[in-house]
């Protein structure tokens, strides 16, 4: 089954095609360049930049995937969670799609795609089925706009178990990062100067790590970290601040931010894995691009005899449109399309476990 | 005009700040646009100044920031809304809120918790509505505690 996906919740315009869970085209257009000026995503100009770029990105899938708009079988679209303004321009475009082309249409939720990526085949190699897995499993969600412990009863059947009561892991690196004095969106240079420090230069909270539950937070280490910065300096000025810094302690800082992000959502996992004995872990969102985690949660993984999946490619990992087919087409499998594509509206705040 | 300055001195005692102002809007909520303007830097309370606010109208669910999402919704318990907007470092906020949706809010007679950058005519971006100023600050030395000012607009 052919399935065209469409991505726009957040800065990235993307199409995806799969057939079945063979990833034929993921094409993403990425706006960084646009918001980097303003450290982080700018609402009109995300509008905008995803009206213009979805004709082209459009027609890049089609010509990667090698296959005609008569080809398509079924739409997938993400209606939640994420920008309400950058959500509407992908719906809408998918609406129109589904009606021209008279074919069902599937609305997706962003994290469930995140979740399924694992399942993506890519190239020569055979990926992970569904059928190899024993359910539950533990999916670990960490992004710009989400950190969540899922229980993944089987898909289509989630129960959220832990979550962020702030602010997101992804976030938490990009602000921290802007005060290193890089570019938005820093975290994955921040993990690339993290590589040069040392990670116990600096002690840094782990919030939350005494609750009982999985839930974690992350605006407690963000200005924890912002402390610690303005306790090496003299000019408090957010803007002067890397100008003060030396490079090894930019380097240390990195090192000591990432190892106290990283333990905190790793000090709930292995809560989970606790309370649970799951045989499969699912990693997932851009975060899941962050070699130390990998690394950290491959060790726990193993400890707990469990087995730890990660998407295939960072591509894959971070926001991008094939996912969202991959979801669509294994939502055909078990739910009916959408019905009413007039009434069909975005849901910027939808959870898994709705 | 009235204003209060007060230091709270955890994150406890901030929600319960935001618990007294709930108590003083409630019998309004509806009639008018109610906006919170707050302002300070991060970490300074702001978002758990919106999570007691929800909490003490009655909203049960998750509150979490909306420096990512940009807005956040939260339906009340009474029928009425709750929007909690991020738009400390939108180049043009006043341009880049209508996108975000707030003539629709305003229409909608919305409590409307706004993190906004300082120094703005507030009156030019909803006349009709009830203004309260929140200013939000560190406490030199003190790492849990906040001063915060609150201040109503004629």
């Amino acid at each position: 089954m052919i399935v065209l996906g469409i991505d726009t919740s957040c800065d990235d315009t993307s199409v995806g095609i799969v057939n079945n869970l063979e990833v034929l085209a993921n094409v993403i257009s990425s706006q960084d360049d646009l918001h980097a000026a303003w450290g982080g995503v700018v609402p009109n100009i995300a509008r905008r930049a995803h009206q213009e770029n979805f004709p082209a990105v459009y027609q890049q899938a089609l010509a990667d995937a090698g296959v005609e708009e008569k080809d398509i079988e079924a739409i997938a679209v993400t209606y939640g969670h994420g920008l309400a303004v950058s959500l509407e321009v992908g719906l809408q475009e998918a609406i129109k799609l589904a009606q021209k082309l008279a074919i069902p249409l599937y609305p997706i939720n962003h994290s469930e795609g995140h979740l399924v990526a694992n399942f993506a085949q890519t190239g020569e190699e055979p990926g992970l089925s569904p059928d190899d897995i024993t359910w539950p499993a533990l999916a670990v969600l960490v992004a710009g706009g989400q950190t969540q412990l899922v229980k993944v009863e089987a898909l289509g059947k989630y129960q959220i178990i832990g979550e962020t009561v702030d602010d997101a892991i992804g976030e938490a690196f990009d602000k921290s990062a802007r005060l290193l004095g890089l570019d938005y969106p820093g975290g994955p240079q921040l993990a690339a100067l993290a590589e040069q420090g040392n990670s116990q230069a600096y002690d840094l909270p782990r919030p939350m790590r005494q609750s009982k539950d999985l839930n974690v937070s992350y605006a407690g280490l963000k200005t924890a970290f912002l402390r610690l910065v303005r306790s090496l300096i003299d000019n408090p000025e957010t803007d002067k601040i890397p100008s003060q810094l030396t490079t090894s302690q930019k380097a240390d800082l990195a090192a000591s931010f990432q190892a106290a992000a990283i333990e905190t959502i790793l000090i709930k996992v292995k809560k989970a894995l606790a309370q649970t004995d799951y045989q499969h872990i699912f990693l997932g969102g851009g975060v899941a691009a962050n070699q130390k985690l990998r690394q950290d949660l491959t060790t726990l993984a193993q400890k707990n005899e469990a087995q730890l999946h990660i998407p295939p490619g960072i591509k894959l990992c971070r926001d991008n449109a094939a996912m969202i087919a991959l979801a669509g087409f294994l939502a055909s499998q078990r739910v009916k399309p959408a019905t009413n594509l007039d009434n069909l509206d975005r849901d910027p705040q939808l959870r898994m476990d709705e | 005009m009235s204003e209060n300055i007060i230091t709270t001195t955890s994150a406890e005692e901030t929600k319960q700040l935001a618990a007294q102002w709930a108590q003083k809007i409630k019998p309004h909520l509806g009639t008018q646009p109610i906006v919170f303007a707050l302002e300070g830097e991060l970490g300074t309370g702001k978002t758990q100044f919106v999570k007691g606010m929800a909490a003490s109208l009655g909203y049960q669910k998750l509150v979490t920031s909306p420096s990512y999402s940009l807005v956040n919704e939260y339906p009340l318990p009474s029928g009425k809304l709750m929007v909690h907007i991020d738009a400390w470092r939108l180049p043009s906020p006043a341009q880049d809120l209508l996108t975000l949706g707030w003539e629709q809010f305003l229409n909608q007679q919305a409590l409307i918790m706004l993190e906004w950058p300082p120094d703005v005519n507030y009156h030019q971006l909803a006349p009709q509505a009830w203004w309260i100023k929140g200013l939000f600050a560190y406490v030199e030395n003190q790492k849990d505690s906040r001063l915060i000012r609150l201040e109503e607009l004629s």
